[in-house]
């Protein structure tokens, strides 16, 4: 063991964590410390991993996660919650802390099939409860990131959108009662719950706590464990298993006969946005994306991708004439309710000029294609093109100011592909969703880099502020609000969020034993780093936007 | 309120107005089929292959849909595209498409 890491954490508070989980569940050795350590998702460069945790230690139970928070309190360290874990938001953020591994808690306590919900512990993954849930006649929301994520560390805590948020909704609004270890140790159970009630219901007595729990995207466990959660779940008319062999590319799935996947294409954006409207107003969706067709062939085939940006009528057929178009999943439970919603996309089709592709004619395709969609297996792929990917976000708003943000972060993106910052994906590759049958939706710009070329390593920082920028221009939350160093300039401009989720934190944490560095600490930001023309942008949105002690600027 | 698009989609909505995707993709589902089955390669492997491309076909294509303008623009007709949709309809035509793709696709898969 190193002399750093004996130092890291001493051996009588050692011994504590031992005593809350059980020797065989603590850790402070090296190479251990440094599997958590190494997060490559925004971590910004391969040489520099996160902050080493001084130890790790993994609970069983909502009352060994109690043990262990107080024994973290009590020898001034502080904790960090991991569930299934997807980057660096879930490792510490400064030195002293200790990794609370949740992977021994991976029960689906309960599946409540008359209500639709599940009861889960943290390391339950989406594809593990959607398995259990369509058993059924029931699904679960799983997010972007994929279903090797825990349901429950986005419902509580963390983002949550994804391709099924136009039948299932977004993380945040599907949690119901849950069970949750605040920083001093204390075991806080919301909604019906707290009354003794059961699960069902996440708000109330009184004032609900939603709005603490999770904000705009939750606290990165900077408010304490969650260890149980009620998520929603969904109708599911579908066989209570899809058969599927192989993996991503090489899946082939029995394809139910009561679901349709479909490709829709339309003229112009206009038209395309109407449509899109008209389809979620509708109720037709099980899933629905927009994602450009460039951006399907590089995570697919991203050695032809290379080539084709190259090519120009292929590029101007690729981000021209087919732009502006949408994916879908139907599921209906009757052939005519099927028939119904057919329909109705045909005549949406005709109404905006569109063309619609109905995947499931071609078996192979669709067989391919299913659980790609269906459980949002196809994320890993998006990595295949450089190694790493990076996202820029605005906040969820309605589908014209999304489809706004696409177009500038379009802008921005062939702006650092033509400087050689980024891997060039032809620049249109919004991942969008449209949320419960409605007029409102997300859209983040993602693109992709190479961690080992170092122009792609330096433009990371300047596209980063450069999206900031915008988003804050447009009076949109960027997706820096949860990063320490773009906070302390975007909340003055946002109400002092930061100040009010401190008073938040300072009440509930006295001791200050959660690693809060996502959730509302500040740090200075270096200016130096930052061209001119960027600070004097942020410089007039300060001035412009920041509010008083008397509330908003005029 | 539609409005005209791309020549490319202006063929694609020619051709869902008239059912040639519809029947088309069918096909292209037969074909791959067949694809698979005589060269024992699965779907992934065809991916694959397709993103193994060589930068001179791709480069080909790129000059042959640069050169199609006019071709494009009539495949875009929506007459032209009925009697497209029926000739699909006729059995043997589907057959002899099928054959016919799936023996330019094996080759090009097993060069």
């Amino acid at each position: 063991m190193s002399e750093e890491v004996e130092l890291a954490i001493t051996d009588e508070a050692y011994r504590e964590l031992e005593e809350a989980v059980g020797p065989e569940n603590v850790s402070r050795e090296p190479a251990v410390l440094d599997s958590y350590a190494w997060q490559p998702f925004a971590n910004d460069n391969p040489e520099r991993w996160v902050i080493r945790p001084v130890a790790v230690a993994m609970p069983a139970s909502t009352e060994e996660v109690q043990a262990l928070v107080k024994a973290i309190g009590r020898n001034g360290l502080k904790f960090k919650a991991f569930s299934t874990g997807w980057g660096a938001y879930s490792s510490p953020t400064s030195e002293g802390v200790v990794q609370v591994d949740l992977r021994r808690m991976d029960r689906i306590v309960d599946i409540d099939e008359k209500n639709m919900y599940a009861v889960l512990e943290p390391y339950v993954c989406g594809a593990q409860l959607q398995a259990e849930a369509m058993k059924v006649g029931l699904n679960t929301h799983i997010i972007g990131a994929g279903p090797s994520c825990s349901p429950l560390a986005s419902a509580t805590s963390a983002w949550g959108v994804g391709w099924d948020c136009v039948y299932m909704s977004y993380s945040g609004r599907n949690l119901l009662g849950a069970e949750w270890v605040l920083p001093d140790g204390e075991v806080l159970r919301l909604g019906t719950l707290g009354s003794g009630k059961g699960w069902f219901c996440g708000d109330g007595p009184g004032p609900s706590l939603r709005g603490i729990v999770r904000g705009s995207t939750g606290a990165l466990s900077g408010l304490g464990i969650f260890t149980k959660a009620a998520i929603k779940l969904y109708n599911w008319p579908g066989p209570p298993q899809i058969k599927t062999e192989g993996l991503l590319l090489d899946a082939r799935s029995e394809v139910p006969e009561n679901l349709r996947f479909c490709m829709c294409f339309w003229p112009d954006r206009k038209s395309q946005d109407e449509a899109i409207y008209k389809i979620n107003e509708s109720e037709l969706c099980y899933i629905f994306s927009r994602t450009g067709l460039g951006a399907t062939i590089s995570i697919a085939t991203p050695h032809l991708m290379k080539i084709l940006t190259k090519t120009k009528a292929i590029r101007k057929a690729l981000t021209g004439d087919m732009k502006w178009g949408c994916t879908l999943i139907m599921v209906a439970d009757s052939e005519g309710e099927m028939a119904y919603k057919e329909g109705v996309l045909a005549e949406i089709a005709r109404q905006y000029g569109g063309a619609v592709i109905d995947l499931g004619k071609a078996k192979p395709i669709i067989r391919m294609f299913l659980m790609n969609f269906l459980r949002s297996t196809a994320v890993p792929v998006v990595f295949r093109m450089g190694g790493q990917m990076f996202t820029a976000l605005d906040r969820n708003d309605t589908w014209d100011t999304q489809m706004d943000w696409a177009t500038m972060g379009e802008k921005v993106k062939q702006k650092w592909i033509d400087r050689g910052g980024i891997l060039d994906d032809m620049a249109d590759n919004p991942y969008m969703v449209a949320y419960e049958d409605n007029t409102w939706g997300h859209c983040e710009e993602i693109f992709q880099y190479d961690p080992r070329n170092p122009d792609h390593l330096a433009a990371l920082e300047p596209i980063f502020i450069e999206f900031s920028v915008e988003a804050a221009e447009r009076c949109m939350e960027p997706l820096s609000s949860t990063d320490a160093r773009l906070r302390k300039i975007i909340s003055p401009m946002m109400g002092n969020y930061t100040r009010w989720q401190q008073k938040i934190s300072g009440f509930m944490d006295k001791d200050k034993a959660a690693d809060t560095g996502m959730y509302c600490d500040e740090v200075d930001f270096d200016f130096d780093k930052v061209d001119p023309e960027m600070r004097k942008r942020i410089e007039t949105l300060i001035e412009k936007f920041s509010w008083t002690g008397e509330g908003p600027p005029e | 309120m539609a409005t005209k698009g791309g020549p490319l989609f202006e063929v694609t909505a020619s051709a869902y107005r008239s059912g040639v995707i519809d029947k088309g993709m069918a096909l292209f589902g037969d074909v791959v089929d067949g694809v698979m089955k005589e060269t024992g390669c699965e779907i992934g492997d065809l991916v694959n292959k397709i993103d193994e491309a060589s930068e001179k076909t791709v480069m080909r294509m790129d000059a042959l849909l640069a050169w199609s303008g006019p071709a494009i623009r009539l495949a875009a007709s929506d007459h032209l595209m009925a009697l497209t949709s029926r000739l699909l309809d006729v059995a043997i035509v589907r057959r002899l498409g099928v054959a016919a793709l799936t023996r330019m696709l094996v080759k090009a898969v097993t060069a």
